[in-house]
């Protein structure tokens, strides 16, 4: 049984592993943000100056690409695409922490194997999906750091924030999720307090280095390329206020649970008048049934006091929270750090139909549903060439246009 | 004799106006530092400044042979097929990545007033439309790759029937009814 079960697993993981992979160099030109993306990762190696408002890890790993694939698209990619594959995998093992069930785990992993913007997001050199690869080990060593009390599981999920920080700063609405369940939660906030008591500047020193460390590592490379560190970091907050000019594909925060605006990574006509497009588009089978999940996870963790379910509802809700009051304009793609914790919510309401309400004829329709939606899309997520009725067909609302 | 001056200097300067505006109209000003690369007398490409690093080699030409590229037949091509390539000469090989952004300009010679610039994605054999303004009677698109591209007349949309839509749907349907049933299933239980 445990080797059948690793077996699926395994082979979940590796056929998104080769979905994401395959013909990656196409197109073969840059797409949306990829100009400015590829074209600051190749500035680093040919140590140009340029100005970019998001610390370096992520085009550091478009530039490590670049520079062992010499220079290609497909090198601008490919660690893109791994990490897409590995959030899977990081996904998984959080949900079986939190609800210690395999089951449960299983739904988390094939939904998000299923969850078309997470693919499109792996697929391109885009910086988004680092943010998720890093902010999802953060939790894992949390939830570690609550079950055993060993403190280093506490460092590392600080360290892997800090790392997530240094994608975009957007990683730091993490710490404020894992700080207030600290506090509300008994367990930890015991771990805490009895950490502080015994040596409290010590530790407090020990927190701030494993918080500050990692993000001012990678803030190397800007240095190196002449940037000030308040400068750079005044300049950049400066952008973001002041970002209020809007664009075609820009949505609000509540229009991204409800799937109602997408981005449009790429959209060509072949003469031939058929269409060639690119679509980060949640799955709306996982974004709808998500929604709900969040809604019955709230009675569950009041009445059940399920911890699992309030992280994972801190999580959501902190994430999101920011960007109400936030002016600048926003887009879906904000919304990808949000979308691993809602479908782990989605696993979890999944796994309660399977088990408790023994409706397992449901829940492999909806995993059906969610499967079939992927494929259908499958042109629209690669930019292979479809009819443009066969496009047509494809749009639900007028806001997917 | 005064009345026959001033008649005189304004049929002068309508007469200059006129020439200017028409020579005017068959220019396109290259702008300040970028480099002109003509493909032949009706076409050039407008790289600025610092687009690539190191010494590049910039091709364009018309080609004689259409071998290896589809002709669409449901679209009037209204100018001759273009090649472009820019070769690091360095590493002699294909540059993918353009650091600012180049321009096409294409000379109209034609009466067809839906044109669009098209360039030939080899991977899937396909004319893509390209982002083009007119600007007096010139064409100007931004490529987004080096390689083949052309001017053709606007085309009808394809309206093939999507099989892979007519499937999905019945899938939907038939996973609908379940979900439906098993909602019902539940109220009766429960009742």
């Amino acid at each position: 049984m445990k080797k059948n079960n690793l077996l699926i697993i395994a082979i979940i993981i590796a056929a998104a592993l080769v979905l994401r992979l395959i013909n990656l160099a196409y197109p073969n030109w840059q797409i949306f943000d990829e100009i400015y993306y590829y074209n600051f990762a190749n500035d680093y190696l040919h140590h140009t100056y340029f100005f970019d408002v998001h610390p370096a890890l992520g085009k550091l790993f478009i530039t490590l690409g670049l520079l062992i694939f010499k220079g290609t698209l497909f090198g601008a990619r490919f660690f893109t695409a791994i990490s897409g594959t590995l959030i899977l995998l990081f996904t998984y093992v959080l949900a079986l922490k939190l609800f210690k069930n395999k089951i449960a785990a299983l739904f988390a992993l094939i939904i998000m194997f299923a969850e078309t913007s997470l693919f499109v997001e792996s697929r391109f050199a885009l910086i988004n999906i680092y943010i998720v690869l890093f902010a999802l080990p953060a939790y894992i060593f949390f939830w570690q750091w609550r079950e055993s009390g060993k403190n280093y599981f506490l460092y590392l999920s600080l360290i892997f924030i800090s790392l997530s920080t240094s994608v975009k700063w957007t990683g730091l609405f993490n710490l404020m999720a894992l700080f207030i369940f600290t506090l509300i939660d008994n367990k930890t906030r015991n771990y805490l307090f009895n950490l502080l008591k015994e040596n409290y500047l010590k530790y407090l020193f020990i927190i701030f280095c494993c918080l500050s460390l990692p993000y001012l590592l990678f803030f190397i490379p800007e240095m190196l390329k002449g940037e000030h560190f308040f400068k750079w970091h005044t300049e950049a907050y400066l952008f973001h206020k002041n970002l209020t000019a809007g664009h075609p594909y820009a949505s609000k925060w509540y229009q991204w649970f409800l799937d109602a605006r997408p981005v449009w990574l790429e959209f060509r006509e072949t003469v031939q008048g058929n269409i060639i497009g690119i679509i980060e588009l949640g799955n709306p089978i996982i974004l709808w049934l998500g929604l709900i999940s969040i809604f019955s996870n709230i009675y569950f963790a009041i009445y059940y006091k399920n911890k699992a379910l309030i992280l994972l509802l801190l999580a959501i809700i902190l994430n999101t929270l920011p960007w109400i009051d936030i002016k600048r304009v926003s887009f879906y793609y904000h919304f990808i750090p949000i979308l691993p914790f809602i479908i782990l919510s989605l696993s979890y309401s999944l796994y309660i139909l399977w088990s408790k309400y023994k409706l397992k004829l449901l829940v492999i329709t909806i995993l059906i549903l969610m499967i079939t939606f992927f494929v259908w899309y499958w042109p629209l997520l690669n930019g292979i060439p479809i009819s443009y009725k066969g496009y047509l067909n494809r749009i639900f609302f007028p806001g997917w246009i | 004799m005064k009345i026959n001056k001033i008649l005189f200097i304004i049929i002068f300067f309508t007469i200059i106006l006129v020439f200017a505006k028409i020579a005017l109209a068959s220019t396109v000003e290259v702008d300040q530092g970028s480099q002109k690369i003509n493909c032949d007398e009706d076409v050039f490409i407008q790289i600025p400044a610092e687009t690539f690093y190191g010494n590049t080699n910039i091709k364009c030409e018309s080609i004689k042979s259409y071998d290896g590229i589809s002709i669409p037949k449901n679209a009037e091509m209204l100018s001759k097929i273009y090649n472009w390539q820019i070769i690091d000469v360095k590493n002699k090989k294909n540059i993918e990545l353009f650091r600012k952004e180049i321009k096409i300009n294409i000379k109209k010679t034609w009466q067809n007033q839906n044109e669009n610039v098209y360039f030939y994605d080899l991977n899937t054999k396909n004319w893509l439309r390209l982002e083009s303004v007119s600007q007096f009677d010139y064409l100007i698109a931004k490529p987004v790759m080096t390689g083949y591209f052309a001017v053709f007349g606007e085309t009808t949309k394809n309206q093939q029937i999507d099989y892979a839509t007519r499937i999905v749907y019945y899938i939907f349907t038939f996973c609908l009814i379940i979900i439906i049933g098993n909602i019902f299933f539940v109220i009766i239980k429960k009742i």
